[in-house]
């Protein structure tokens, strides 16, 4: 596992944004052969994807053969709620660069029959070939999508009935009123997300530095499910100095030297 | 090369690399470096550079100082002008070609103008100075473990102080000793270990991590280990200004013992640490992990009599600094590198090959100079401590230049 630290925010989002954009780029994607991006919500991202809407403005990187898949939808959520993933990623990456809608993947929280839809979400990813990179948040308790605490390392996609915890941090989102929030959401599984050829976990801030913590120096545990990143052939976690004020001084040192000579921008 | 002294050959060295020892050894040295080394057959000597035949004395990388107050009368918190060039001349004779000034707390202001000197002094002294960093003993350090330093003088750690010291030394400020226990202790370590400046730091030169040493200090040992992980790698004069070992409230001692990543210093004169203590170190902590240092303060090399150190008086007798009035409290040393070299081979339980890895690399490594100070080979720093069968200084060599030469001393 690849463990590369950024000076801020800005910085790390930048760095993310120009190693997606090299990898697709490089892959030279066509409509037959598309390069397939698996997407992460929350805060975290939102500053990789102004950085990718930024490169594809200056035209430097086209999203017309590639394919994305979202890792999670809350249920009985409408899509066009400012709170549901459809509508963050339209409003933050979609509307603004060249994909065609029809590339876009989003589980359908809204479908009559939940389970058919995740069994065929898994299906789709099989047609399109496979999730090349897999781009993931974490959450404070090492979640990644939501395979809160405890989720197989490796479940599917499925139906995950919300935690009491993660309802109420929500409801900031919801006028403060838990009974407005969604109890449920529709969730890639780790498995789904260590399929992919690779792996990339944004993570900063100083609320994520136990997280990583855990996951960096402890052993894969499915209390931390982001852990199971160590058993990943190609799993990288792309942090800011904030997010590593858990680790101890030895790990960081040791991951600045080896990562050293990759801190610079990819070239597109 | 700026500072390089002229071509020098040195032969019929015994060479101590320090991993082997090897006879009947040239070396050249040229830009300040070792140009070259080896058997005199497999070694080209330019026409016309000087010669000196040693004889089959002993050649060892210069002796590097990490704790270093004063000698000759001065002290580096002295206001004189001649305290640096005074202090250098009595290590530099004793094979010294690498001392970290060695400054313990005082009020802020004169504290960081110190720091300020020392600094200036090492921007525009010749490339040849020994001086070559310093190393703050405290400020935040553990007023009730003040040893020989006025507990008063001693600041709250805090990362705005922190970042006070770095703005006035900048990177020449290498080592600082540090007690963890102290509030907001643990936050300074982080900061220092990582070389983290002020986001509005005044220019964007490169800070160099500092070495970081648990001293003056009663941390209980999960103290220690937090700081361990927090970047502390090392100990300050092992045994002084630290409680002894208590088998059931294990502290810094047991925990300097335990932990192999930590190094020590160890003032090796055999009057701070007995013989058979100085070969249980050896032991336990073996010779990849002891820095010698000789925490030497104005009274070295001068006559017995009484000194100020901190706000003490102190009173030297038979060699052996301690407060007046406190003969138990031991304050600084007179010792000096050539000596400590030789206690711990005749005293020690050390090889010389040992004494040398022990009185330069293992300082070298800390100091991140590894790949130019520490070992003799070609292409490292010409600095170099020449000694007899006897294990006494006869030259010293900083840079290829001639620093101290016995024959020709006045």
């Amino acid at each position: 596992m690849r463990i590369v630290i950024h000076e801020n925010y800005g910085s790390m989002s930048q760095w993310i944004a120009h190693y997606v954009a090299q990898k697709i780029k490089s892959y030279n994607p066509t409509p037959d052969n598309p390069f397939v991006l698996g997407l992460p919500t929350g805060s975290s991202p939102i500053g990789t994807y102004q950085e990718l809407i930024n490169i594809h403005t200056e035209g430097k990187l086209s999203f017309k053969n590639v394919i994305t898949f979202n890792m999670d939808e809350y249920v009985n959520l409408p899509e066009d709620h400012p709170e549901s993933y459809h509508y963050f990623m339209w409003h933050h990456l979609f509307s603004h660069i060249d994909i065609p809608k029809e590339n876009v993947n989003i589980l359908n929280g809204n479908a009559p029959d939940l389970e058919k839809e995740c069994r065929e979400y898994e299906e789709k990813i099989v047609q399109a070939g496979g999730i090349h990179l897999f781009l993931g948040g974490i959450g404070p308790d090492g979640h990644i999508a939501f395979n809160e605490p405890g989720s197989s390392l490796q479940s599917r996609t499925r139906i995950k009935t919300l935690t009491y915890d993660t309802i109420l941090a929500n409801s900031r989102f919801f006028d403060n009123d838990v009974s407005k929030v969604p109890k449920k959401a529709l969730t890639v599984g780790v498995g789904t997300v260590m399929d992919s050829d690779e792996v990339i976990i944004i993570v900063n801030g100083y609320k994520k530095a136990r997280a990583l913590q855990k996951v960096v120096e402890e052993g894969v545990n499915h209390m931390w499910t982001v852990s199971a990143l160590q058993m990943h052939e190609r799993g990288i976690i792309v942090c800011d100095e904030e997010a590593t004020m858990d680790l101890k001084v030895g790990t960081v040192k040791y991951f600045k030297d080896i990562e050293q000579s990759s801190l610079q921008l990819p070239p597109l | 090369m700026e500072g390089a002294g002229e071509p020098l050959a040195l032969l019929r060295a015994t060479a101590i690399t320090p991993f082997r020892r090897e006879e009947n050894i040239t070396l050249v040295l040229s830009g300040g470096q070792i140009a070259q080394m080896g058997k005199p057959e497999d070694v080209s000597i330019p026409a016309g550079i000087r010669q000196i035949d040693l004889k089959g004395n002993y050649v060892l990388p210069g002796f590097i100082d990490l704790h270093v107050h004063g000698g000759y009368g001065y002290d580096f918190c002295d206001d004189s002008p001649h305290a640096l060039d005074k202090i250098s001349s009595f290590h530099s004779r004793y094979g010294t070609t690498s001392l970290i000034a060695t400054i313990y707390p005082q009020p802020e202001e004169p504290f960081l103008n110190k720091i300020k000197q020392i600094r200036e002094y090492c921007e525009s002294a010749p490339l040849h100075r020994i001086i070559e960093g310093i190393h703050a003993e405290g400020p935040f350090l553990n007023p009730e473990m003040h040893g020989a330093i006025n507990p008063e003088w001693m600041w709250p750690a805090t990362v705005e102080n922190y970042h006070k010291i770095i703005d006035a030394g900048g990177s020449w400020v290498r080592v600082m000793t540090i007690a963890p226990e102290i509030p907001g202790a643990m936050d300074v370590l982080r900061v220092a270990a990582l070389g983290k400046r002020k986001v509005t730091a005044p220019n964007n030169g490169r800070i160099y991590p500092i070495y970081l040493s648990i001293g003056h200090s009663k941390a209980p040992y999960e103290e220690l280990a937090e700081a361990i992980d927090n970047g502390m790698e090392g100990v300050t004069h092992i045994f002084n200004a630290m409680p002894s070992i208590h088998h059931r409230k294990p502290g810094v001692l047991t925990g300097t013992l335990l932990r192999d990543e930590l190094f020590v210093e160890v003032i090796a004169d055999a009057l701070h640490v007995h013989p058979a203590v100085l070969k249980l170190l050896m032991k336990v902590k073996t010779h990849d992990k002891i820095l010698l240092v000789t925490d030497a303060i104005r009274a070295a090399g001068q006559p017995e009599g009484k000194y100020l150190f901190s706000s003490h008086e102190i009173e030297v007798r038979q060699g052996r600094a301690y407060i007046s009035n406190c003969p138990e409290t031991l304050a600084g040393s007179t010792l000096n590198m050539g000596k400590a070299v030789r206690t711990m081979v005749k005293l020690g339980g050390a090889s010389l090959e040992q004494a040398a890895q022990m009185a330069s690399l293992n300082a070298a490594r800390v100091l991140q100079w590894k790949y130019r100070r520490g070992i003799l080979a070609v292409g490292k720093d010409a600095d170099l401590a020449i000694m007899d069968p006897d294990l006494h200084v006869n030259m010293t060599i900083k840079r290829g230049h001639i620093v101290w030469d016995r024959e020709n001393a006045a």
